[in-house]
């Protein structure tokens, strides 16, 4: 009996909310957005005439035609790499140290991105743009006697981008660590002179030395 | 036709509610009114699902045209703050560490003379020849005719009475001839052997007092 009952009441009040709900779901129902962007394969193209722009760390913009489609997150040592019909143009790369990603950009379509490692709070990487000064795809470091495959150095005090384990819980001594494959293939694409646009960690200005 | 499906369920499972009640007075107002209740309670469900949607649909469509969004998608997320260690402490540019000894070991000098173990030796053998036999006379023998193998093979034969020959004991070197030999020297950090003798010791006096207690004496530990 109590159950009946209650099922009633439940009922009404879900019927008075279903006409309310309905009716303001007619009056104020949003025009449906306008389509800027097709997934075209394991691409995102934006149309012409909309073509969003990403922010530089010094406040410039760079236009965007198209990004790799990766519809998950990517894991430590994760990469994709397509630049398949992908024109000739400027390379640049974008490394996010807060979303721990890098982009490499060629014109305005992006042709590879993968996972990274940055330096601890001790050594941190620098943020900033900065044009790739030297290319060593057999490098050893003089100042921590590693292997440093690939390297791709950013400043003149040693930083610099190349191969390493990406794996959860690793940081580096202010370089930015990429995947072996990945960095083999940014290797090949990069040469002296492209920029480097490194964002910071964090949002806070004063947390970062640049 | 899934929809009259859904509703003759719903009636049912009304209905079932109804004959539970059927006993009660109100029993026959109640029946319909839990079917139109189930059947409102599906109609809402159903409108809520389709509002969420197209709010989900029009968040993915304005996330698809801004490339940042993207990017921040396929994040594996922030670095957490646990991944902060510095690594490769060796090459920080710290100076090597240097461990000592617990205590100071002194090797003898060629300086030693090599004359007072000789000296030494007739008053050393009697004891361990009588002990020991043949065997050790004649492996003292050599040392008489060669002094500079003294210190090293004289102190297994007077310190350690073992037949083996004492493997610790020519390391250690017969500094002192005419002396008692106090080798292997005594290291600050007792050997595992010594450990396990003082535990044993202390195991054994321990169950000695447990034992010469006696007749058990009355608990007290619960009584508090």
């Amino acid at each position: 009996m109590r159950y009946a009952w209650g099922i009633a009441m439940f009922g009404g009040l879900a019927l008075a909310a279903t006409v309310a709900f309905g009716g303001a779901r007619d009056r104020a129902a949003p025009p449906p957005p306008l389509p800027q962007s097709a997934i075209e394969g394991d691409r995102v193209r934006f149309l012409a005439g909309h073509l969003p722009t990403l922010t530089m760390p010094d406040g410039a913009t760079r236009q965007v035609r198209s990004v790799l489609n990766t519809p998950d997150a990517m894991h430590y040592g994760d990469y994709r790499w397509n630049d398949d019909g992908v024109a000739d143009g400027p390379v640049w790369v974008r490394v996010d140290l807060a979303q721990q990603t890098v982009s490499v950009f060629r014109g305005g379509d992006e042709i590879g991105t993968a996972v990274i490692l940055y330096g601890t709070d001790g050594k941190p990487t620098p943020t900033g743009t900065f044009p790739i000064l030297e290319k060593a795809a057999e490098h050893r470091s003089t100042l921590y006697d590693a292997e440093m495959p690939f390297m791709l150095r950013l400043t003149g005090d040693g930083v610099a981008i190349h191969a390493s384990a990406v794996r959860q819980g690793a940081a580096t001594h202010g370089c930015i660590g990429v995947p072996p494959a990945f960095a083999e293939r940014l290797f090949a694409v990069v040469k002296r002179g492209d920029p480097v646009a490194i964002l910071p960690a964090r949002t806070d200005p004063a947390q970062n030395r640049t | 036709m899934l929809w009259d499906d859904a509703k003759g369920m719903i009636a049912d499972y009304g209905s079932r509610i109804g004959l539970m009640v059927r006993s009660s007075p109100l029993a026959p107002v109640a029946k319909p009114l839990a079917a139109i209740g189930g059947v409102s309670a599906a109609a809402l469900a159903t409108i809520m699902l389709f509002s969420t949607s197209t709010a989900v649909e029009s968040a993915l469509a304005s996330a698809m045209a801004d490339p940042a969004a993207i990017l921040a998608a396929r994040s594996p997320g922030a670095r957490a703050p646990g991944a902060l260690t510095q690594t490769k402490l060796a090459y920080a540019h710290k100076a090597p560490v240097e461990r000592a000894l617990g205590q100071e070991r002194t090797r003898p000098t060629a300086a030693t003379p090599a004359g007072t173990p000789v000296a030494a030796l007739p008053s050393a053998l009697p004891v361990t020849q009588q002990a020991l036999g043949a065997p050790v006379a004649e492996a003292t023998d050599p040392l008489v005719t060669s002094p500079g193998l003294v210190p090293t093979t004289l102190a297994p034969v007077s310190g350690v009475t073992g037949v083996g020959g004492g493997g610790g004991g020519n390391t250690g070197g017969g500094g002192g001839g005419t002396t008692t030999p106090v080798d292997p020297p005594v290291s600050a950090v007792p050997e595992p052997s010594t450990w396990l003798m003082t535990i044993l010791g202390f195991f054994t006096a321990g169950l000695g007092l447990r034992r010469r207690r006696g007749a058990p004496l009355p608990r007290t530990v619960e009584a508090r």
